[in-house]
């Protein structure tokens, strides 16, 4: 049977407190840092196992380093494509 | 009244003197600050974790258009409200830090702003006039390894009348915006809602701050803000208002440097008090 997972952001650090917020919406999730099983970083995008109760198990998280890579990349990317819109210079509005 | 009374029946403008309007608007934990020129125009910086928190607000103040909006950096409690006001309003410019974030809310806003043809703003060294208003960006540190050290500052000029917005820059890169030049300033918003790790002593010596601005969340699991960084602040301000506490904050800038904080009190009644000009401190 295929376990059931949620994929989780590390929005960011708060001293030592993690805020993450899933992929499929709902409130930012707000945990101490000690509840996954690496440092946290913030915009580490995670896998996170669920329980028969979809309860997310932190302590099996798993960071998905190529999906990471891919959203930065792809954000990098869009970034540059704005750039060209800039007017450059000082703006009057 | 209410704020939001006064605001309709228009009683907020009763000086005949042109004003900077900044409104802090109380979006809980997070920020969200409208800069509004003399003439008319407007700015919006950050829009705190949800749409619905600033939506209203910026309906009942009669904002239709929107001439800049800045995301100084991409964390939810600054960008969770954007893609809605992106998606509703009018927007006439756009500009962000320039570093991406992973999070699902971070990308649709960007979808939002490739797909609406918004002519994009970076943050680099540059002065945007906004009107009669002018707002020197502070680029973000370019060794910045998280959002926080990322943020885009602004400072806001009218005539004399000076603000300093820092995002949730902190200390190396309050460090950084100290190397670029940071004038003293009648206003300035508490980086990271009060944190300690946004403040120093020599921050808070070189701003010189007279009013400092806590946008902070009542209640918030992180501590804001930081009672140390509080007595930092009260070294040189001679007032700290709370977003927690004071709900919106009005602050009327004037040319001359002298400026007014309006809140109001639990029973709606502006509280309004008068900060004259004076010579650099």
């Amino acid at each position: 049977m295929t376990e059931t997972r949620r994929w989780y952001v590390v929005d960011r650090i708060e001293g030592d407190r993690a805020v993450l917020v899933a992929d499929d919406g709902g409130e930012p999730v707000d945990l101490p840092v000690a509840s996954l099983p690496f440092q946290a970083r913030e915009a580490m995008v995670l896998a996170v196992p669920l329980d028969g109760n979809g309860r997310p198990q932190w302590a099996r998280a798993e960071r998905d380093e190529g999906e990471e890579r891919r959203r930065l990349n792809e954000g990098k990317a869009r970034l540059e494509r704005l750039k060209r819109r800039d007017p450059g210079g000082d703006v009057s509005l | 009244m209410t704020f939001w009374a006064a605001l309709l029946l228009g009683t907020l403008t009763a000086a005949d003197t042109p004003a900077v309007a900044i409104t802090f608007l109380d979006v809980g934990q997070g920020d969200a600050t409208l800069i509004e020129s003399p003439d008319g125009k407007r700015a919006l910086v950050d829009a705190g974790r949800a749409t619905w928190r600033v939506r209203e607000k910026l309906q009942v103040m009669g904002v239709d258009t929107l001439d800049l909006v800045v995301a100084t950096h991409a964390d939810m409690d600054h960008i969770g409200g954007l893609d809605g006001i992106l998606y509703e309003l009018p927007i006439r410019s756009y500009m962000d830090n320039g570093v991406p974030h992973t999070t699902r809310e971070y990308r649709e806003l960007m979808d939002l702003v490739e797909w609406s043809g918004v002519p994009y703003v970076a943050a680099t060294a540059r002065t945007i006039t906004l009107g009669d208003v002018s707002l020197r960006v502070l680029p973000p540190w370019p060794e910045a390894r998280d959002q926080n050290n990322a943020s885009v500052g602004l400072v806001v000029e009218f005539g004399a009348f000076r603000m300093l917005l820092t995002g949730d820059a902190e200390r190396e890169e309050l460090r950084y915006f100290l190397s670029l030049g940071v004038p003293t300033v009648a206003v300035l918003k508490a980086g990271h809602h009060g944190a300690l790790n946004a403040v120093t002593p020599g921050w808070v010596q070189a701003t010189k701050p007279r009013v400092v601005v806590v946008s902070v969340g009542a209640g918030n699991a992180y501590g804001h803000p930081d009672p140390m960084a509080l007595r930092y602040y009260a070294r040189y301000a001679d007032a700290i208002y709370r977003t927690d506490r004071d709900g919106e904050i009005l602050i009327t800038g004037r040319q001359d440097g002298s400026f007014e904080v309006t809140t109001w009190d639990e029973a709606g009644k502006p509280l309004t008090r008068t900060f004259p000009a004076v010579e650099a401190r």
